[in-house]
């Protein structure tokens, strides 16, 4: 929200990257910005926090990726990590019926805790093995366009379609700061709400979002 | 008005009133002067310096409006003050003197990274003494005013922050992003004992609770986390982990937020290390989150709670908001949640031997426990070896610092025996010169020159000497 940055200033995006454990998350966060795939050469220890630099339309991004922990026992520290993210792709492995039923269960929570501002992705990842598909093309589509998402289709392993989905989500998540900022006007009485948002009541999570969001409506 | 405050608060009278005694109170605000006379010390302070206050006919509209004030309660006390000390962003303070501005400006562009020395050697520097005196007057009303509500502290120190950040709109983000830390810094480091665990929160209460909490899950072992862990390795390396538990415990230990978040940052990097010791791919945050529970757990870092608390309270936005540090301390924030709602089922425990667990009725099986055993032993024996060979360096240290006290000593002893003999050389050498000399001399005179050439023999037979030593 605030890291939207101002008029010619660099934006600076939170994305947070949602899905169940085997569906690519890793693989596909390091292709996009390491452009490798399995590979010994990785040069990071982690894939969980990864920046990428972009140039659109001549405005700098400046894109975090943060990876969240999917497990179930992990589940309600959901509201933790996608505070004041500006976008959520959320992946489904193409092959898995189940990952589809949780990125349905986390668009419904990101919605209601985050409600429009937030730019969804929804990602059905390994479309290499479309024989084993078990997820319909119509079916995902149909139901990203009714809750306001876009819809891709990806392959880490092939290197298909990433680079677009994370252009086309930067320049929409663009379009909501831009339309915002012109909300704000001067913007400048503004900043000090959107410091509220960092005060983390780190022990009740599910209490937070309710009360102490400043997005919401 | 006064004499009402004085019957309230009960302090004794001489603290009340103005420091310039002249018969009226003052205000900690001004500096324990009164009214009128920090207005006079404020208006020659501001023509000395010019560049201080807007201009003269400004001010006592000021000071009227906060004289209103006095008697209404601490929260609008305070927006007086806080238009009082960083003024508002008034035009007149960016038309005041743009060229020394410029200057102060260029002095601070060209700062090296992390250079936290080099910028309060700008800041200390005439030309950015309005900078410095705004931080000097911020701290004094800080500290004046130290047993305000936590959250009223942390909106003042968030509102410097604000307000400081503008000065410098004209740079780079990144740039002021950096000073913005050295002023973090500057501000916290002084402020850290006023604010952190305030008695207005219940921060020791909590910090307790978790302390507890986490010792009453000393039974969990990683695999019960599913934190990989290497399990062959572990009589070679001991805990991959305890570089980060190491770099967690630090955390209290610092001052400013920025360093306790650098240390969440460490500990988190020591976390990816030791993750990938077991684990060949790059870690994500399913592992990364498991391994910085356990981490936690084992570590019980002193007072987390209120370390977490302050960071959030008086650290800068921009770096909680975005940027690898605030990852790390997300992470860490989903830790403690963790901890705090943490049952059977998300340890793969039934909630029966999740409460035997923690009755203390069960136990880690007896082989694990054994192999505790022979680590502490392995441990033990360890540390006894190192201790017998510090033993082995003193007793040597000490034999060598007894010989070279011998050979010092006789050193010393030829030196003197040296020394004799030359006197004794002298003495005679002069008792014959004296002799042969002619009675003509006046006896004084003569007396100075044996004494002359005697001492300068001395010097001559001293100087090998010393080479010798």
């Amino acid at each position: 929200m605030a890291a939207g940055g101002a008029g010619g200033k660099t934006y600076s995006f939170k994305v947070v990257l949602l899905g169940e454990g085997c569906v690519g998350k890793t693989s596909m966060v390091l292709r996009y910005c390491e452009n490798k795939f399995n590979d010994k050469h990785i040069t990071t220890l982690q894939a969980s926090f990864l920046t990428k630099k972009l140039n659109i339309t001549g405005k700098r991004v400046n894109l975090a990726i943060w990876d969240t922990a999917g497990q179930e026992r992990f589940h309600a520290l959901g509201p933790i990590y996608y505070r004041d993210s500006n976008g959520a792709v959320l992946v489904y492995d193409v092959t898995d019926e189940d990952s589809f039923q949780k990125v349905k269960n986390w668009v419904k929570e990101l919605r209601k805790m985050l409600g429009n501002d937030i730019c969804l992705c929804i990602v059905g990842n390994k479309i290499d093995l479309d024989k084993d598909r078990h997820v319909s093309v119509e079916d995902a589509e149909s139901y990203a366009e009714s809750v306001g998402a876009k819809h891709y289709h990806t392959s880490a392993k092939l290197n298909k379609g990433i680079e677009e989905l994370f252009l086309d989500l930067c320049k929409r998540m663009m379009e909501t700061a831009q339309a915002e900022e012109r909300l704000k006007g001067n913007g400048a009485s503004q900043s000090a709400s959107s410091r509220r948002g960092v005060q983390i009541v780190d022990d009740e999570p599910q209490a937070t979002p309710a009360g102490g969001c400043c997005s919401s409506g | 008005m006064s004499t009402d405050k004085q019957r309230g608060i009960h302090v004794s009278q001489e603290e009340l009133l103005c420091k310039n005694s002249c018969g009226y109170y003052g205000n900690p605000v001004w500096q324990g002067f009164c009214s009128k006379c920090w207005r006079e010390k404020a208006r020659i302070a501001g023509a000395s310096r010019q560049d201080t206050r807007p201009s003269n006919d400004g001010t006592p509209l000021t000071f009227s409006k906060f004289e209103e004030k006095k008697s209404t309660e601490k929260g609008r006390r305070i927006n007086t003050m806080r238009r009082l000390f960083w003024g508002s962003p008034s035009p007149p303070k960016l038309q005041e003197s743009s060229e020394s501005h410029a200057n102060v400006l260029k002095a601070y562009q060209s700062l090296g990274a992390g250079d936290f020395t080099g910028f309060l050697k700008i800041l200390k520097s005439p030309s950015s003494q309005r900078l410095q005196s705004r931080c000097t007057a911020f701290l004094n009303t800080m500290e004046a005013y130290h047993d305000l509500p936590v959250q009223k502290q942390s909106d003042l120190v968030q509102d410097f922050y604000q307000s400081f950040a503008e000065y410098f709109n004209s740079f780079p983000e990144a740039q002021v992003t950096e000073i913005m830390e050295h002023v973090e810094k500057l501000i916290m480091t002084r402020l850290h004992k006023w604010v952190f665990c305030h008695d207005s929160c219940d921060d020791e209460q909590k910090d307790l609770a978790l302390q507890r909490r986490i010792r009453s899950l000393n039974w969990i072992t990683p695999q019960m986390l599913s934190v990989p862990f290497p399990d062959k390795k572990i009589e070679v390396t001991g805990d991959p982990f305890l570089p980060a538990i190491t770099a967690i415990i630090e955390m209290d230990a610092k001052r400013a937020p920025q360093d306790k978040l650098a240390c969440v940052s460490k500990c988190s990097q020591h976390v990816f290390e030791a993750l990938s010791t077991s684990n060949s791919e790059p870690a994500n945050a399913d592992d990364f989150l498991s391994g910085l529970v356990y981490v936690v757990l084992k570590a019980n870092p002193p007072r987390l709670h209120s370390n977490m608390q302050y960071v959030i309270r008086f650290g800068l936005p921009h770096s909680l908001m975005a940027g690898e540090s605030g990852y790390y301390f997300t992470n860490l924030s989903c830790a403690v949640a963790f901890i705090e709602k943490l049952d059977g089922p998300a340890l793969n425990l039934s909630q029966e031997e999740f409460e035997g667990y923690m009755l203390r009725q069960r136990a880690p099986s007896a082989g694990k426990r054994q192999q505790v055993v022979s680590d502490t032993q392995h441990l033990l024996e360890e540390l006894q070896g190192r201790q017998e060979k510090l033993d082995q360096g003193m007793d040597s240290l000490s034999v060598q610092l007894q010989s070279w006290v011998h050979a010092v000593n006789s050193q010393l002893d030829e030196a003197t025996a040296q020394f004799a003999l030359v006197q004794t050389e002298v003495t005679a050498k002069t008792e014959s010169s004296q002799v042969l000399s002619s009675s003509s001399h006046d006896a004084l005179l003569q007396g100075d020159d044996k004494d002359e050439s005697v001492l300068k023999l001395m010097d001559q037979h001293a100087g090998p000497q010393d080479t010798d030593c």
